[in-house]
């Protein structure tokens, strides 16, 4: 059957007009704010849509703090980075068993998992988040448990400005986002390549090595990338289990300065963000693309 | 960063509904937020404040010694005398809360028109739906000092008519008929005032903080490291910075002081393991926080949220000038304003003068929380009726303090940034 030139492109209309309205439009927004002026009685932003007025004096004053050792920048840019990449890090230690488990072992159960997978999901984030802010207290659930057990001789001060909250609630916020594209994956790994290692002599950690994690390095790729995008914006975690300056993150920064006048510099350190974010980002079209061009 | 008192958990829950609002929103929004979005959607420019002529010029900044009198013009004058009541609604545009229902429906069975009650949630959101024109408010409640002038100098509000005012004349304080802020009272009337102090949990903080010479020094005091909270707002933090080090002029634009102030925060911050946040109603009675830089008016609610086995007599606060050594205090009051896209503008008076009705403000105390400005509700009237507990009768405020008390005001443009920079590198973003 013959079709038009036209006809299956005008399938991408759609996702045309999302991509324009839900991200071009409102990134132009951005940089018009990051590049315009401020109200002189309402200290607001004044965005300068033409980019003829564009005015630079504000981010490059951010990108100047950003290589100013001990600048506010650059120090919440650093911590983001190391919490980010150890709480990534956790949400795959812990992520890629919980998968490999529902796609292996689960046998008959594997429906209760994944619903009990997406159990979390039917609850915002923040509610989650708030849950854990009352679990924390010294007098909450987790301490009371931990002292039952004798693991802690006195109430640890969980949501008093410690790091290791922050990093266990961002992996624990962002983890089903690692689990379910792992998931996808593993399952669908044809089981006689795993035969086929066998009978060849592979024990079950060569095998774990040399056959199942080359075939799931794309959802390893795909989870990492996930869950690191919307981690390095995020704020609520740190402003609801620490509010603390030595656990700041970059969106924390990021959200002080728009409400108030530093309103550019807050626009400024998005498009910064955004740029370091291009780069896992440009990493897993690369390897996917790689990916695709190999099965053909 | 909030700058406002009423940004408060609820009682019932963790955060209050316009924080979960704002968290939840930005939460959804990610990376652009909400407030970016909607304040870059005007129109382009360099200064396109408002709709009034004068939106570029540089107004006067009001100060006790410099009383302000906001312009009128001819093109947003006030109501003419003798109107009846618009059919409705009356449109309120609110901090949560901050008029108790029970008030509302009074004022919708006496009228005869519905009251529909609007939250925002930060001075600023207020600020950015109000300019952009996108909804008729008809009255706001509450502003802030810090954002008269923006409002009046913008042709956003519209002067008042006094004629519909009897009670604000006959029960308003005395000191706040003419303020400074607004000399004539053309557009403002008082709400409520509340004072910037210190709270703590007297079984665990054994100085004598009322006593100290300078008692905002306790903030420093590593005795109680990582038990000491500090408000999350650029003007508290800093005026707690500056009275700290003896500056009284918590206004100021001497960058020598700021300067000064900006590295004790720091040392503070550091040394102390501060928490930036304004729920010192719950921190204080939970236990997880020993000393709380505090709001009278959210001190007023501590008693709602104290465990079973903790007794409200556990909790202190002292605004340091009502001590003996008389340090100088923050003190700060909020104003209603109608906006001048207003179509219900007689309801608007009609419920401010409600609300400026002793009885009618008792009421609303006894549910809102922070003190009204009126003549009657006097902290003898509000013991009385057994409003807020003995031991913390010194959160209530009498008229003096208008005059004692240092108020928290309008900073000029590149002020105002300076502080955000500092409040910024203080709190490390948090």
């Amino acid at each position: 059957m013959w079709y038009p030139r036209w006809f299956w492109p005008t399938f991408a209309t759609p996702a045309v007009f999302w991509v324009a309205a839900f991200f071009v439009v409102p990134f132009y927004v951005i940089l018009s704010v990051a590049f315009g002026g401020l109200d002189p009685i309402f200290l607001s932003a004044v965005p300068r849509y033409n980019p003829v007025n564009w005015n630079f004096a504000a981010f490059s004053d951010v990108v100047g703090e950003l290589f100013t050792s001990g600048s506010v920048v650059q120090t919440t840019f650093v911590r983001t980075v190391a919490y980010v990449a150890v709480a990534t890090g956790l949400c795959l230690a812990i992520g890629y068993p919980v998968a490999y488990f529902i796609a292996r072992h689960a046998g008959r159960f594997k429906t209760a998992f994944l619903i009990a997978l997406l159990a979390p999901f039917w609850i915002s984030y923040m509610m989650r988040m708030l849950a854990w802010t009352n679990l924390l207290q010294p007098s909450g659930y987790v301490n009371r448990v931990l002292e039952g057990l004798g693991v802690l001789a006195e109430p640890r001060l969980w949501l008093e400005g410690k790091p290791s909250t922050v990093i266990l609630g961002l992996a624990y916020g962002y983890i089903p986002y690692m689990i379910l594209p792992l998931y996808a994956a593993l399952d669908r790994i044809d089981r006689s390549t795993l035969e086929a290692a066998r009978d060849l002599g592979a024990g079950q950690i060569s095998t774990l090595v040399r056959v199942t994690l080359p075939q799931s390095r794309q959802a390893i790729i795909a989870g990492t990338v996930i869950v690191t995008l919307p981690m390095a914006g995020d704020f609520y975690t740190q402003d609801l289990l620490s509010a603390q300056r030595g656990t700041a993150m970059l969106g924390n920064v990021i959200d002080n300065s728009i409400q108030s006048s530093l309103v550019q510099e807050g626009a400024s350190l998005v498009l910064i963000l955004l740029l370091v974010l291009l780069v896992p980002m440009l990493f897993y079209l690369r390897s996917t693309t790689r990916a695709t061009e190999g099965v053909r | 960063m909030f700058g406002h008192p009423k940004d408060r958990r609820t009682r019932t829950g963790e955060l209050s509904r316009r924080e979960f609002l704002r968290r939840a929103a930005a939460a959804g929004i990610a990376l652009p937020s909400a407030a970016a979005i909607l304040a870059a959607c005007g129109d382009e420019g360099t200064t396109p404040s408002g709709g009034g002529p004068s939106g570029d010029e540089p107004f006067p900044l009001a100060r006790k010694d410099n009383p302000v009198t906001l312009p009128l013009y001819d093109d947003n004058p006030a109501i003419a005398d003798g109107l009846e009541p618009e059919a409705g609604p009356l449109k309120i545009f609110g901090y949560s809360e901050y008029i108790w229902k029970k008030i509302r429906n009074r004022f919708e069975d006496e009228t005869g028109a519905a009251v529909e009650y609007t939250v925002f949630d930060t001075p600023e959101e207020m600020i950015a739906k109000i300019r952009s024109g996108a909804a008729d408010f008809d009255l706001i409640v509450t502003v802030t000092l810090d954002n008269i002038s923006k409002l009046a100098y913008s042709k956003l509000v519209q002067p008042l008519n006094h004629s519909y005012l009897p009670n604000v004349t006959d029960n308003v304080w005395a000191s706040l008929q003419d303020p400074y802020y607004d000399t004539g009272s053309r557009y403002t009337i008082p709400y409520v005032i509340y004072s910037t102090g210190i709270g703590w949990r007297n079984d665990f903080v054994k100085t004598d903080i009322a006593n100290m010479d300078n008692p905002y020094e306790i903030f420093w005091d590593t005795k109680y490291k990582g038990k000491t909270h500090v408000q999350n707002g650029t003007r508290d933090l800093i005026a707690m910075g500056l009275l700290k080090n003896g500056i009284t002029d918590v206004n100021t634009a001497d960058t020598a002081d700021l300067d000064t102030v900006k590295n004790d925060l720091l040392a503070g911050a550091e040394s102390m393991g501060w928490k930036f946040d304004h729920t010192d109603y719950t921190d204080l009675p939970d236990g997880s926080a020993w000393l709380h830089s505090s709001w009278s008016g959210n001190m007023a609610y501590a008693q709602y949220y104290m465990p079973k086995d903790v007794s409200i007599e556990s909790i202190s606060y002292v605004w340091p000038p009502d001590a003996p050594p008389a340090a100088p205090g923050v003190v700060q009051n909020d104003v209603f304003m109608i906006p001048a896209s207003s179509k219900n503008p007689v309801l608007a008076h009609t419920m401010v003068n409600m609300l400026s009705d002793t009885e009618t403000a008792i009421e609303n105390y006894s549910y809102e929380g922070f003190q009204p400005t009126i003549d009657g509700v006097t902290p003898d009237r509000i013991l009385r009726d057994e409003l807020v507990p003995e031991n913390l009768s010194s959160i209530l405020l009498t008229e003096s303090a208008v005059i004692d008390g240092l108020p928290i005001l309008e900073l000029e443009p590149s002020v105002d940034q300076l502080y955000q920079q500092i409040y910024q590198e203080v709190s490390g973003g948090a």
